[in-house]
């Protein structure tokens, strides 16, 4: 029993010295590399670098022309929306108008 | 109960894992910011962008690590040659005490158990290295230092015991003669 319980102990100290001895090995694995990052910063430029194009346009424009322009571009963008949304309301609205002539012109003939 | 030399290995270990743990987090730290490469800090460590940065700060940091695991076994070696207790010179010693350094004066018991685990930690590392490098890790120029430092470290640390098993040996008494011959010749 005396024997067990010190083949048991000095099993546990041995244990304790293996990894004490390996921490330095772990810590030298504690470094890597990955790809992620470089996609990241490859997206980014990307986007950087449309960004600087789309700027490019007005760099020979001074800086309160270009804000005319920007603001002549949105609102020629909001109204060219509007007709698209308004177009297919007109021409239900046309086939209800054609009727009315005609009914106008019979009253006129009654 | 306790094993007594295991208990001494484990006392002796704990320093030399601290120092060389700290040595590669703050390397490669530095080293980081010296060479200007980005990284990132997560539970798994140090993680770099590319493949080439990181195998230029592992092996620089690798090669800072073998550096300061060649400084304490020169000191450890030093003590051993110089100031081991068996085999150091009585001037030495005396100028040691008046010096108030007796503190260098080191058993073998002391000394072997720091030599076995710093010595440990060289061969721990130049494995570590040689996988590394055969990987393309790190620099193999880093591998043969490492190896470098290994294996003359080895021999002086042998030489040492060496050196102890001899003085042990030679205690000053020339074993072929016993008191009865040395009557016999006197009469």
């Amino acid at each position: 029993m005396k024997f067990i319980n010190k083949f048991f102990i000095n099993a546990g100290l041995f244990s304790v010295l293996s990894l004490l001895l390996l921490i330095p090995v772990l810590a030298v694995t504690m470094a890597s590399f990955n790809t992620r990052m470089v996609e990241n910063a490859e997206v980014l430029s990307a986007q950087d670098e449309s960004i600087s194009t789309e700027q490019e346009l007005y760099n020979d424009v001074p800086v309160e022309l270009e804000e005319i322009i920007r603001k002549v571009e949105t609102e020629m963008a909001k109204q060219a929306t509007e007709n698209q949304v308004a177009e297919p309301q007109e021409t239900t609205g046309y086939s209800g108008t054609a009727e009315s002539p005609a009914t106008d012109a019979l009253e006129i003939g009654n | 109960m306790f094993s007594k030399l295991l208990i001494k290995l484990i006392d002796q270990a704990i320093i030399p894992a601290v120092v060389l743990v700290s040595t590669r987090i703050v390397s490669m730290a530095l080293l980081a910011m010296y060479f200007e490469v980005p990284f990132e800090l997560t539970n798994k460590g140090f993680i770099f962008e590319g493949k080439e940065q990181y195998i230029q700060i592992n092996s620089y940091s690798m090669l800072i690590m073998t550096a300061v695991l060649a400084v304490s076994l020169a000191f450890f070696l030093l003590k051993a040659h110089v100031f081991h207790d068996t085999h150091i010179t009585p001037k030495l010693t005396a100028t040691l005490f008046s010096l108030r350094m007796q503190g260098l004066v080191q058993s073998s018991l002391d000394l072997y158990t720091k030599g076995a685990i710093w010595i440990s930690y060289a061969y721990l590392m130049t494995i570590l290295t040689g996988a590394l490098a055969l990987y393309s890790y790190i620099y193999s120029f880093v591998f043969y230092t490492t190896l470098a430092v290994a294996a003359v470290s080895s021999i002086l640390f042998v030489s040492d015991i060496e050196n102890e098993v001899k003085t042990s040996k030679d205690d000053g008494l020339d074993h072929n003669v016993t008191f009865l011959e040395v009557g016999t010749d006197q009469l």
